[in-house]
């Protein structure tokens, strides 16, 4: 019989969560700012003269700056979306948080340090000082 | 009297085309191929601004909603991502940006592998001892894969982009597969960090013990993966599998199984380059993922009433002309 280790029931518990809630922000997102219900930071009559642009490019003519400045926005839909997107690809993080201290407890130091490493990687990321989108 | 074999590069390649050539045939028809200045343009926005011009614009997301329902039904059957399907496919015949594209095709990737995770854990198909490791090296060189394929002009990603699928396609058409590889004794790195253990066999019942070697050279190849990953928007499960499985000896329904939670954080920190770099429209990422996820679940439960083999011979065959459609637009030829 295969005994489910308790670092990867914990894991695959907080990942169900998270993506769970990153999927559901994403879609109320989607569908408050398809129905008008939040006002689009973009009008979406804009968007077929903006998609077809390089990211760089498009970013300036609409007036957005890179980075986490959306943030700031989240009063519009495709902005809520965009958090919902981010949930996703953020809720890594949480799980390998979880599983830390099971790792320390069972004295597998090298896992915290990859756990750690791995959260450094993502968080190092998100916050936009690889490639200096920083604020 | 004995029949000479084919070699297997032959097989697959004959294989390839006959599947390949009515698909190729009729979508030049529908799309009115070859168009008026054939090999005039490049990889540039103008035909596809003027052809996401021509019709209202809900058309573009609705139509990216369709058929990224389809490539979640014939995904799962063929065991590839939705990544590898969907980066070719749009960036050929969609008029967005290839930023847009691999923006989406990132999140696709991500979120197909985040809904499969969690069950794959739990029933012992995924390992953490065996994919954290390899994950943290993919991780780290997707970020510069990212900012690498943001960085370099849309017309060489293009370019490499059809290069990377017809050899993904030559791949799948040739690449054995080990269903229980054997593993002599594992290597020093891979007894440290206690890369093995035992699952569960749902078709047989019974318990596999397994256990991998060859991980410094895993290591180096998933640093490569990551690369690839983060520059092009592919996921990369074409590619995690065969090192796992072929290279480092892990069961092959395990390695399918990790590559789903190396996947999970390999898109995650490359989408985050793409997020930062405004290269994530709701607009064509929603559709996307929401058509994605919607087919995967009618592709599982086509998996016991399609041939898995006829299935997987019709998405070679579209990834060989969505490969060789993304090449000739890069170069200028079809644009």
């Amino acid at each position: 019989m295969v005994v489910v280790s308790a670092a990867r029931e914990r894991y695959a518990r907080w990942l169900a969560r998270g993506a769970a809630v990153g999927v559901a922000v994403m879609l109320v997102g989607f569908v408050a700012y398809l129905s008008g219900a939040l006002a689009p930071s973009l009008p979406l009559e804009r968007l077929p003269a903006l998609w077809s642009m390089p990211a760089a490019e498009a970013l300036r003519v609409a007036g957005l700056r890179p980075g986490l400045g959306w943030i700031a926005h989240l009063r519009h839909g495709d902005t809520v979306s965009l958090l919902g997107i981010a949930l996703l690809a953020g809720c890594s993080v949480p799980a390998l948080a979880a599983v830390m201290p099971i790792y320390a407890r069972e004295r597998r130091r090298a896992f915290v340090v990859i756990c750690a490493l791995e959260i450094l990687v993502i968080v190092a990321a998100a916050s936009g000082m690889l490639e200096g989108t920083g604020h | 009297m004995r029949r000479a074999t084919r070699p297997r590069w032959l097989r697959a390649a004959r294989t390839v085309l006959r599947v390949a050539a009515p698909i190729a045939v009729a979508a030049c028809l529908l799309s009115g191929w070859p168009p008026d200045g054939f090999a005039a343009t490049g990889a540039g926005t103008a035909p596809a601004l003027a052809a996401g011009a021509s019709v209202p614009w809900w058309i573009w997301p609705l139509a990216l909603f369709a058929v990224c329902f389809v490539l979640g039904v014939v995904a799962v059957p063929a065991g590839v991502g939705g990544g590898v399907l969907f980066v070719p496919i749009v960036s050929g015949f969609f008029p967005f940006h290839l930023d847009f594209v691999r923006g989406a095709g990132l999140l696709v990737a991500l979120a197909s592998a985040l809904s499969a995770g969690p069950s794959l854990l739990r029933s012992g198909l995924a390992d953490l001892q065996l994919g954290l490791p390899l994950a943290l090296a993919a991780s780290m060189s997707s970020i510069l894969g990212a900012m690498l394929g943001l960085a370099m002009p849309a017309q060489l990603v293009q370019t490499a982009l059809g290069v990377i699928i017809l050899a993904i396609v030559a791949l799948m058409a040739s690449a054995r597969r080990s269903e229980y590889p054997s593993v002599q004794r594992s290597d020093a790195l891979a007894q440290a960090l206690g890369m093995h253990g035992v699952f569960v066999d749902g078709a047989s019942g019974r318990d596999v013990a397994w256990r991998v070697h060859r991980t410094p050279q895993g290591l180096v190849l998933f640093l490569l993966i990551g690369v690839l990953a983060g520059m092009f928007g592919l996921g990369a499960g074409w590619a995690n599998v065969p090192t796992l499985n072929l290279l480092m000896g892990a069961p092959l329904k395990l390695s399918a199984g990790t590559s789903s939670l190396v996947l999970s954080l390999v898109d995650s920190s490359a989408a985050w380059i793409y997020l930062n770099k405004g290269a994530v429209l709701p607009i064509i990422a929603v559709p996307s993922v929401i058509g994605m996820m919607l087919g995967a679940r009618i592709g599982a439960r086509l998996l016991h009433v399609l041939s898995a083999s006829v299935i997987r011979r019709m998405v070679i065959g579209l990834l060989l002309f969505a490969g060789a459609r993304s090449l000739l637009k890069g170069l200028g030829w079809w644009s």
